[in-house]
């Protein structure tokens, strides 16, 4: 359910209906328990309870439905991965000691950590590594357990070749596995005990046995999950900042729909963090003292992909008209605050193969409104759209239903492409049937679709535009397949960047798609709680986390 | 109808057999044909209707499965075989071993996705509907009897404001000064009085509007009836005129409107749910609904549906107990 109220139009509608003095009054009450007035060089302390709340929880948790933004925040707290990436989006190992490859890159050996246990007492060890790997590369039909899309599908087998070396073989050469393995959400190593049950005792989270330096005491379908401190807990990334158990003794994750009650929960020192807080309220909560943490990491900004099978996209003037009407600076000053930035390109600009292509899609309505006129745009209707052979030019687009500010970015993207004749109409579509009505495969194909996803490393480029692969842009193009093919055949990180970059400017030269905003994922938090920071997914990391009394 | 002989008994025997045994069986048995019906007609229409939502979650070019792993999974849940095929194999997992299935999104049993919902819900609907006839009552007396000037014709307006106020303004309100301004009560808290009150509160405000509603102008429509001309002109008190003849006769209408109110406290507890985030079988379905899980979805509206039926039910068997007329009625 959607209907989203700014805090401060609550205020006025409560004034309304419960009478104003009494609001009044409660004003004072209102105010920010947690100031912060912080000590930089206070020593952590150990102890404590946190509430985390979530816009939204899963029903079930077996590790194939944790891959939303909104889960995987959760799962990371109390599961590991064999690879992450840091906060400088460098891959390092976490679970492995690192790696080895063959020369055509079909096998990679993986060294396994030692002296580390699952939270029931099992042994990571190569066989339990193999027995997850081979569950996430292949899944289980027999037991409707899907593979990780994310895995290439030339996965063939991982063996365990000693007690703490792990063989995995492939059918094709992909240089990019250990990255591709290190940038799926839905791959952290489980105790056998978990992963050998059936889906649907997989999905019951008083199953999961994992290696976090927390562990789930209880949960509500859809509403918390409660973790608990494991006391012997050593084998932090080599990131952290200390080392041992984990400070917090008590996180309950809580799922918290209305983005107004999660800030006024924040506010009110009933919650120490909130995922997704509406950028609107972000200014506010810096003025009280609050924490806002906007990781911006390695991946796609928030833009649209144009659908070049749609009706009307074919037309690169058309396209690129489309991009050259957008004033994104003034989305940012309008929706968004300091902290949010315009894009350069398809990619975050912390992303290490970023590239800035800013030039090719700069504000520039006369430029936007010419190209249009060459297209043959050139009659309007009765409203001021644009017109040929009576036709108006108008676009449809299904605003996010995995983020939070998608509506408010598309209308004032509606605003100015009327301001050159191009009609942008927001349709609404449900959180499930999102996927299918958006698919590439769908008739008619809908011209716009939004993009605001992670990517550790370029082969992700691979994964959303290669024809063969999800095909964003609707319709196959000979030289960017060749790019994006060459991008997953390279063998060197430097060869692969300056590929991505190729592919980068391919997209953005061809106006295949729109850059807008970077996006991060961000979070506010108390002002007394110290050592948060997120990770280079971004994930949230609470592990060197504190509470300050 | 066959006439059934009754006996005389003492009077508490008496009402309670005093309609016909065949009444009663009719109504039962309406009631469950109108379940099997539900059910039968959900499965049609999730099945039937194009755009599979399993296949469609499936085909997502995000999962990037083969077509070989679709057919699989199709296979896994029977989603390859004829509808007729699919409904027998449900109806039969059902009936026999009382497995609704498993829940798509969930991932779980769908029996423990909705036992979990069902206490919460049961709990806010139920100290709900107490509010809400408290409310009622007290409004509808007060309406009635309150002279104008002291309030009675504000009182008259309050049913229609309540069923005005969208149940999620009233919930947003009430925690924005209860619990965020007052610090009476925590939104991380779901269990417990405190939890349950506001919530409750929230639920009852547009819910009593109707129960008072009913209830003012069936307190209005008895009072210029004759017999209570003739109660008042034979000297009786205020009070007892209340309680012997016009609460009895306004009682009726009232308890119709009752039943059909349920349906609203399923309806609004799915928003006051959401709001105060307490989980329960109104999130349940509004998950299940968003996310096109049908299986829970089923089992949620089937189970939505036995309880509406049996409210009714309850409903039907209790009219003739407050009305003599009724109960000559079905005894016939």
């Amino acid at each position: 359910m959607t209907f989203e109220l700014d805090r401060r139009n609550l205020f006025s509608l409560g004034a309304l209906f419960a009478g104003s003095g009494l609001l009044a009054a409660c004003a004072g009450a209102s105010g920010s328990p947690s100031q912060g007035t912080s000590d930089v060089n206070a020593q952590p302390k150990a102890g404590g309870e946190i509430f985390y709340l979530n816009a939204f929880e899963n029903a079930g948790w077996a590790q194939s439905q944790v891959g939303s933004w909104h889960a995987l925040q959760v799962w990371g707290l109390f599961a590991e991965y064999l690879f992450y990436a840091n906060s400088k989006t460098e891959i390092a190992p976490h679970l492995a000691t690192g790696y080895t490859h063959n020369a055509d890159f079909t096998k990679f050996n993986i060294g396994i950590r030692k002296g580390v246990t699952f939270s029931n007492g099992e042994k990571l060890d190569a066989q339990t590594v193999a027995l997850n790997l081979n569950l996430v590369g292949l899944g289980d039909s027999s037991r409707a357990i899907p593979r990780v899309a994310n895995i290439p599908k030339v996965y063939k087998q991982a063996t365990a070749v000693s007690d703490y070396e792990v063989e995995v073989a492939l059918t094709d050469p992909f240089p990019a596995f250990i990255q591709q393995l290190a940038g799926s959400s839905n791959a952290a190593i489980l105790a056998p005990a978990t992963i050998k049950l059936p889906l649907a005792e997989q999905s019951d989270l008083k199953n999961t046995f994992a290696t976090g330096p927390w562990v789930v005491e209880s949960w509500k379908a859809g509403k918390e999950v409660v973790l608990k401190r494991r006391d012997d807990y050593n084998w932090p990334r080599p990131d952290a900042k200390h080392t041992g158990p984990a400070y917090l003794e008590k996180i309950t994750i809580q799922q918290v729909s209305q983005n107004l009650l999660r800030v006024g929960a924040l506010e009110s020192g009933q919650a120490q963090v909130v995922h997704y807080t509406q950028p609107s309220a972000e200014s506010r909560l810096q003025g009280e003292g609050f924490k806002i943490i906007n990781a911006f990491a390695s991946g796609s900004v928030w833009g649209l992909h144009i659908r070049v099978n749609a009706r009307n996209t074919q037309d690169v003037r058309v396209r690129e008209a489309l991009n050259r009407a957008i004033d994104r600076q003034e989305i940012i000053n309008t929706l968004y605050n300091s902290g949010w930035k315009v894009a350069q390109g398809p990619v975050n600009s912390q992303t290490p193969w970023a590239v800035d292509l800013t030039e090719h899609f700069k504000y520039d309505p006369a430029r936007a409104n010419r190209l249009l006129n060459e297209a043959g745009w050139t009659g309007r209707d009765k409203d001021g759209y644009r017109t040929k052979d009576g036709e108006t030019l108008e676009f449809i687009e299904y605003p996010s239903v995995f983020i939070t500010t998608s509506r408010d970015d598309l209308t004032l993207i509606a605003q100015q492409w009327k301001k050159v004749g191009v009609k942008l109409t927001l349709k609404n579509v449900d959180y499930d049937n999102y996927n299918t009505i958006t698919a590439v495969t769908i008739k008619p194909p809908v011209p716009l679709y939004e993009i605001h996803w992670g990517a550790d490393y370029p082969t992700f480029l691979w994964r959303w535009w290669h024809s063969g692969q999800q095909n964003q842009f609707g319709a196959p193009d000979k030289e960017l397949d060749t790019l994006l093919e060459q991008v997953i055949a390279a063998k060197t990180d430097a060869e692969v960047y300056s590929l991505a970059k190729k592919v980068q400017q391919f997209v953005i030269e061809n106006h295949y798609f729109i850059p807008v905003h970077e996006f991060p994922q961000n979070f506010s938090a108390a002002g007394n709680l110290k050592g948060i920071s997120t990770d280079g997914y971004p994930r949230i990391r609470l592990y060197d986390a504190w509470l300050d009394a | 109808m066959a006439t059934v002989a009754i006996p005389r008994r003492p009077r508490s025997a008496r009402l309670a057999g005093s309609y016909n045994a065949r009444y009663v069986i009719a109504r039962i048995g309406q009631a469950v044909l109108a379940v099997v019906l539900v059910y039968v007609l959900i499965f049609i229409i999730v099945t039937v209707l194009p755009g599979n939502p399993v296949s469609a979650r499936l085909r997502s070019p995000e999962l990037n499965y083969t077509e070989k792993q679709i057919n699989d999974l199709l296979a896994y849940y029977r989603l390859d075989r004829p509808v007729w095929a699919q409904l027998g194999y449900a109806l039969e997992r059902l009936i026999l071993h009382g497995d609704w299935g498993l829940s798509l999104d969930a991932g779980r049993p769908v029996t423990s996705v909705i036992r979990g919902g069902i206490p919460s819900t049961l709990e806010l609907a139920g100290a709900s509907f107490v509010i809400a006839a408290l409310l009622a009552f007290v409004i509808s007396i007060g309406a009635f009897y309150l002279p104008a000037k002291l309030g009675g014709g504000v009182l008259r307006t309050f049913p229609s404001l309540f069923l005005s106020m969208p149940n999620f303004l009233i919930g947003l309100v009430i925690i924005d000064v209860f619990s965020f301004n007052l610090g009476w009560f925590k939104i991380t808290t779901y269990d417990g009085l405190s939890a349950l009150i506001y919530p409750a509160v929230t639920l009852a405000i547009p819910v009593s509007a109707p129960i008072a509603q009913i209830f003012i102008s069936a307190l209005d429509a008895a009072r210029t009836e004759q017999y209570s001309t003739v109660a008042i002109s034979k000297g009786i008190g205020r009070f007892t005129l209340l309680v012997r003849h016009l609460l009895p006769n306004a009682a009726l209408p009232t308890l119709t409107i009752t039943a059909i109110i349920v349906g609203d406290l399923l309806g609004g507890s799915m928003i006051t749910e959401a709001v105060f985030g307490r989980p329960g079988l109104g999130t349940v379905i509004e998950t299940a609904a968003t996310d096109q899980d049908v299986p829970v979805l089923q089992a949620a509206v089937t189970l939505t549906a036995v309880l509406f039926l049996v409210i009714n039910l309850i409903v039907d068997l209790i009219y003739p107990l407050l009305d003599p007329r009724l109960r000559r009625a079905t005894a016939r």
